[in-house]
């Protein structure tokens, strides 16, 4: 299924002096799933296996120049993989976030590294873009 | 071998009934399918409604009601005659299905097929029979197999609602779907449900027609309100009333849930039918009932009459009251002896406050009637100048639409201007309702009770204008006072003082516990006892503390899954924990009226990070706000908000050491209209950022041609709400 739309969101590009700072990631994948390891009792099961890919290309508006990206962000573990990465090309900044759960099981004795990981996906989120006027 | 004859007969009476009532399922079916009504033969959608999700072709209810003397042998074994009633209900109704989800909404179909209900000694029955065909475009007729394929389902609390559910097999877009549902009652001590003919629907509907006979025995009372047609009444043949009504291209509405700030009954064309079995002796009903006949657009003053009518039986029924008269005497006595002095408007408030603590919770044997007629006979006997208040609701129907006494709602005024009513919330005594604000009410003197009488109580009739509030009296304030810590300095720490009054006060309710509510109470009437200590004085309730403190606890345990539930929905996001709350005022007494409540927590997300500067996102701080979706843009009816209000929040958020902050100039906000205003402004003080935004709606009735000035309301806030600060390193 293929579905073709166009929105804006103002709320993801913040401009102070002579700076664009963006957020190309509104999806946040997975940030909302810690799990509450007092009230969680049992094993954890996802739906299904899963595998997101998500890659967003920025055109660097004219006039700006790329200051800065995010570092790149790799997880890796049995049970799952997370990546985002940052390619900066001449006018372009393409970013490519993959999450890989193969196996929908998680085991209670996992949910520290499996917070831990999101705490960390969640940080990555949370980093900008900065665009500087030439 | 007659013993033989007779199990078997046992055994076989369920397959008999089973099929007993699949043969009448079939023969109504074969009725209603051969309906000679044209337009449930032309499956042909005009142009112009392509877009339509769906669209209602025809939708057609037809009711037909008689009474019949007859005798019954009740389970006590005691026959007698009565008149009951005999009520079928049908509505059908043809949809062409255009879209996948209107297939998914019109794909199931729910329905109770039997049931049956208790009254005093007496039962009353309820069969459904539906019945379900999908036309194909190219004509083909496939009828549902409703008796194989419906499957029962439970669903409710304890899963003690049995219901059955039918998906409409072979069903597709394109199609259209032919269905209906046949309600059949038998009602010994109930009238029939009271009936809303809607001239509105979530559908684009192309005709609508209600039919109705009933017998000549019966009462049947209507009204049309918001514009629906009349109905048109004639007699028939053998002496029934028949009634019908029809119209074309109904008012298309969203639906209830969707529409915001919505007063269905003041909006919204409809009829409202009540058709009453008035020659029973076992309905309860008012002295001032009429006999039978048909009654469109009685006036109010004979709706009063039932009322005061109803509230003047119970005046004769105020057994089971002697202890609650004792309790209530025994604090008013005790509260007087150490205040001399009080005022008729002190004694007022407590005489309600002592009331409604004393009352018992359970409301069906001390219900709002007793309430109301004990209440003033206590304003009475302490000489407290008082008049009986019938009030309409905001949120039902005007006091000159009226069509049953369910629409009013009896209360006491008391010194011309404090109100009291039954079911009132934590709202302290006289704190008038949203409900009622601004509604105008019928006074009733007492001089006497007469519940025989069609008037039902002897005394003088006037009028009373329910106060309306102003947004400063609806005030939710908001103190916080935010500092950035943790790692990175990307984590919120937040301490939160709320200050909340009027109906601003409604949406906490929640987090509010009965024994805050009792301990409040227990201070404001002078009780010096606690509520365990009572427990621990009655024999009765000795032998339960235990049981009470476990589920002291278990409410308390809810009451901090309340705290984070509030949290979350406030920030749309969850805390990343709850450091500490209290509550310093509950609100629930005239000398405390403001609910007050603090909690800290800590919360992440709204720190970004971008090289080495930090961006906050400071506009969501003043939470979860209003933000105009498609359907409020196209919003066709007046807007009922609860009340004016006015919401501020005074940000304070500490200024990391080695940082400044920049970006202020956006947290500047100044915007007024004819409905309200939202204000913002941002300033420095030493190493705190002090923001301070205001959003006013001043009017709680809106009318369609002014909803426009309320979206820009919201939509300067939502614009607001994406403000960040960047701070930097100096």
């Amino acid at each position: 299924m293929l579905i073709a739309y166009k929105e804006t969101r103002p709320s993801c590009v913040q401009s102070w002096n002579d700076e664009l700072y963006l957020s190309l990631d509104v999806f946040k994948d997975l940030s909302s799933l810690t799990i509450d390891t007092l009230k969680r009792k049992n094993d954890w099961v996802f739906p299904y296996s899963q595998h997101y890919v998500r890659t967003v290309n920025l055109i660097v508006p004219k006039g700006y120049s790329v200051k800065e990206v995010p570092p790149n962000v790799t997880i890796e573990t049995k049970n799952y993989q997370f990546s985002i990465r940052y390619d900066v090309q001449k006018d372009t900044i393409a970013y490519r976030k993959e999450l890989i759960i193969p196996d929908p099981y998680l085991s209670k004795s996992d949910f520290g590294e499996w917070n831990a990981a999101v705490s960390r996906l969640k940080n990555a989120y949370l980093k900008q873009i900065t665009l500087k006027k030439n | 071998m007659k013993f033989t004859t007779f199990i078997l007969g046992l055994l076989l009476l369920p397959v008999c009934v089973f099929a007993d009532n699949r043969q009448d399922a079939k023969m109504i079916r074969e009725m209603i399918w051969a309906w000679d009504n044209p337009e449930f033969k032309n499956y042909q959608v005009p142009a112009g409604y392509e877009n339509e999700s769906a669209v209602i072709l025809v939708r057609h209810q037809h009711l037909e009601a008689t009474s019949k003397n007859r005798f019954r042998m009740n389970f006590m074994l005691f026959g007698d005659v009565n008149r009951e009633l005999y009520y079928t209900y049908i509505d059908r109704r043809m949809v062409k299905i255009n879209d996948l989800s209107a297939l998914k909404a019109f794909a199931e179909l729910t329905f109770r097929d039997e049931t049956k209900t208790m009254g005093y000694l007496r039962s009353n029955k309820l069969k459904t029979i539906v019945g379900a065909r999908v036309i194909k475009p190219d004509g083909q007729i496939q009828e549902v197999n409703v008796d194989d394929e419906a499957v029962s389902v439970t669903e409710g609390k304890k899963e003690k609602d049995a219901l059955r559910k039918l998906a409409i097999s072979g069903l597709q877009v394109g199609d259209v779907l032919d269905y209906f549902f046949c309600d059949q009652m038998e009602l010994e001590t109930y009238n029939i449900p009271p009936e809303v003919f809607t001239f509105y629907s979530s559908y684009a509907t192309l005709k609508y027609s209600v039919h109705c006979e009933f017998g000549n025995k019966l009462t049947v009372e209507y009204r049309s309100i918001n514009g629906a047609p009349e109905m048109k009444s004639t007699v028939d043949a053998e002496g029934n009333y028949v009634l019908d009504a029809e119209a074309q291209n109904l008012m298309k509405v969203p639906a209830y849930e969707d529409i915001r700030w919505a007063s269905v009954y003041r909006s919204f064309p409809m009829i409202r039918m009540y058709v009453l079995n008035n020659a029973s002796k076992l309905i309860y009903k008012s002295a001032n009932a009429r006999q039978s006949g048909v009654f469109a657009n009685l006036p109010y003053e004979e709706y009063l009459n039932d009322s005061k009518a109803l509230l003047a039986a119970q005046e004769k029924e105020m057994i089971w009251m002697a202890d609650i008269d004792k309790n209530v005497k025994k604090t008013v006595t005790a509260y007087i002896a150490g205040h001399p002095s009080l005022d008729f408007e002190q004694m007022a408030v407590l005489l309600y406050d002592a009331l409604r603590f004393h009352w018992p919770d359970n409301y069906n044997y001390y219900p709002r009637d007793k309430f109301v007629v004990k209440l003033q006979k206590l304003l009475r006997e302490y000489h407290v100048p008082h008049q009986l208040l019938f009030a309409t609701s905001r949120f039902g129907v005007r006091k000159d639409d009226v069509v049953s006494d369910d629409d009013i709602i009896p209360g006491l005024l008391a010194n011309g201007k404090q109100v009291f009513f039954f079911n009132n919330g934590y709202r302290y005594a006289g704190e008038v309702s949203p409900i009622f604000q601004g509604e105008t009410a019928a006074t009733v003197e007492v001089v006497k009770y007469a519940m025989k009488k069609n008037y039902g109580i002897v005394g003088a009739i006037g009028e009373y204008v329910m106060p309306v509030s102003t947004a400063h009296d609806n005030l939710l304030a908001s103190q916080m006072d935010v500092k950035l810590c943790g790692d990175g300095l990307q984590e919120l720490t937040v301490k939160r003082k709320l200050k909340c009054t009027g109906s601003m006060k409604d949406d906490y309710w929640q987090l509010l516990l009965y024994e805050d509510w009792d301990s409040e109470m227990r201070k404001a009437l002078g009780i010096e006892k606690t509520l365990i200590e009572e427990l621990k004085e009655d024999k009765s309730t000795r032998k339960r503390i235990d049981e009470y403190m476990s589920i002291r606890e278990n409410r308390k345990k809810s009451q901090e899954e309340a705290v984070q539930a509030e949290l979350t929905a406030y920030h749309e996001q969850e805390p990343k924990s709850v450091l500490g709350y209290s509550f310093t005022g509950v609100g629930v007494t005239p000398g405390n009226p403001v609910w007050e409540y603090e909690v800290s927590y800590t919360l992440d997300g709204l720190v970004k990070r971008a090289g080495k500067n930090l961006i906050l996102d400071i506009g969501k701080l003043i939470g979860t706000q209003w933000q105009p979706n498609e359907l409020d843009e196209k919003r066709q009816v007046d807007a009922y908000l609860p009340t004016a209000m006015h919401l501020n929040f005074e940000i304070a958020m500490e200024i990391p050491q080695g940082y400044t902050v920049e970006g202020l100039d956006a947290l500047s906000f100044e915007y007024t209209n004819d409905y309200g205003s939202f204000h913002a402004t941002c300033k420095k003080e030493g190493n705190k950022l002090l923001v301070s935004v205001n959003k006013i709606y001043t009017h709680a009735y809106v009318p369609v041609a002014g909803w426009k000035e309320m979206l820009l309301i919201a939509k300067k806030t939502n614009d607001f709400q994406g403000r960040s600060v960047v701070l930097s390193p100096l």
